[in-house]
């Protein structure tokens, strides 16, 4: 007999709040059970084609892009709409193993990631991630810059960063 | 959702989906496969109609540009499953695996004589899209 891998990803983004949405609206799904709405840690998440790319972590804190692929179909705008374009949306992209039957083992490693932007495709909505929980390096916690840090600046400045 | 033309065909082959499965064969001979979903899809349906009258192939070809320019898929008809018992009849018209079939490409039609003709099918077995299809 093969060895035999079997992972099913759920996908939980609670996008960031606005106006509309003081708490956030939530979206769940799962990419491996075709056409089901399964049961996961009493939530219920619904089928979509979606994939993951790119690391969650590094060793050195780089904090590194981490990218899930939806088609680009009604549903999936809409997870973008909502979310203004996956700017600062909360995803929670948990992988549990299955065994040869599909049932759940009990190994499921969850990561945590904010959302930093999105891009379209004719085909594919790309949503764009950094892990939330880096490792700590000098310079921590990262900053970016602001108005109110640099003040004015002249159109033909340079600006070192040290 | 129309189903496909109740004709009977002069000839018909089947084969089942496959699973979204990869195969990864190590140095050392080992493989391991992994498997993305719970479904088989892709499962095949050829159907050959010889020597039909040409109001058939019309039907056939008309079917295909209505199903193919709505992106809709269909079933096929006892008709067209037609001698197959029942023990095999879900598995070949894709109902047991919750398919359900689209063209694969244009039929191909070949002229025998005067309003005569045959035309070849191809057709495509995919997971059902609850949110389109019948």
């Amino acid at each position: 007999m093969a060895l035999d891998i079997r992972v099913c990803q759920f996908f939980k983004l609670v996008t960031a709040p606005s106006a509309s949405a003081p708490t956030g609206v939530t979206h769940r799904y799962q990419n491996y059970f075709a056409n089901e709405a399964k049961l996961f840690r009493d939530e219920l998440y619904d089928f979509a084609p979606f994939r993951g790319e790119g690391s969650m972590a590094s060793l050195n804190g780089e904090n590194e892009v981490m990218r899930i692929l939806f088609p680009n179909v009604e549903f999936a705008v809409q997870l973008l709409s909502q979310a203004n374009g996956n700017r600062l949306s909360v995803l929670t992209l948990t992988t549990q193993w299955l065994t040869a039957d599909n049932a759940f083992t009990g190994v499921a490693l969850p990561e945590y990631c904010i959302g930093i932007g999105a891009s379209l495709s004719e085909t594919t909505i790309e949503l764009r991630f950094r892990s939330s929980i880096d490792s700590v390096t000098s310079n921590f916690p990262g900053r970016t810059l602001t108005r109110e840090l640099v003040g004015p600046l002249p159109l033909d400045s340079q600006l070192y960063l040290q | 959702m129309a189903s496909f033309p109740s004709y009977a065909p002069s000839q018909r082959s089947f084969k089942p989906g496959i699973y979204p499965q990869r195969t990864y064969r190590s140095l050392s001979g080992v493989v391991t496969k992994r498997t993305f979903g719970n479904m088989p899809s892709q499962s095949a349906l050829d159907l050959s109609f010889d020597n039909v009258d040409d109001v058939t192939v019309a039907a056939i070809i008309e079917h295909y540009k209505l199903q193919t320019a709505t992106n809709r898929r269909f079933n096929v008809s006892s008709t067209t499953m037609g001698g197959i018992s029942s023990s095999l009849l879900a598995l070949a018209n894709g109902s047991a695996d919750n398919l359900r079939w689209e063209y694969n490409g244009p039929p191909e039609v070949q002229s025998v004589r005067p309003g005569r003709s045959s035309v070849t099918v191809s057709l495509l077995g995919e997971i059902r899209d609850p949110r389109s299809d019948d």
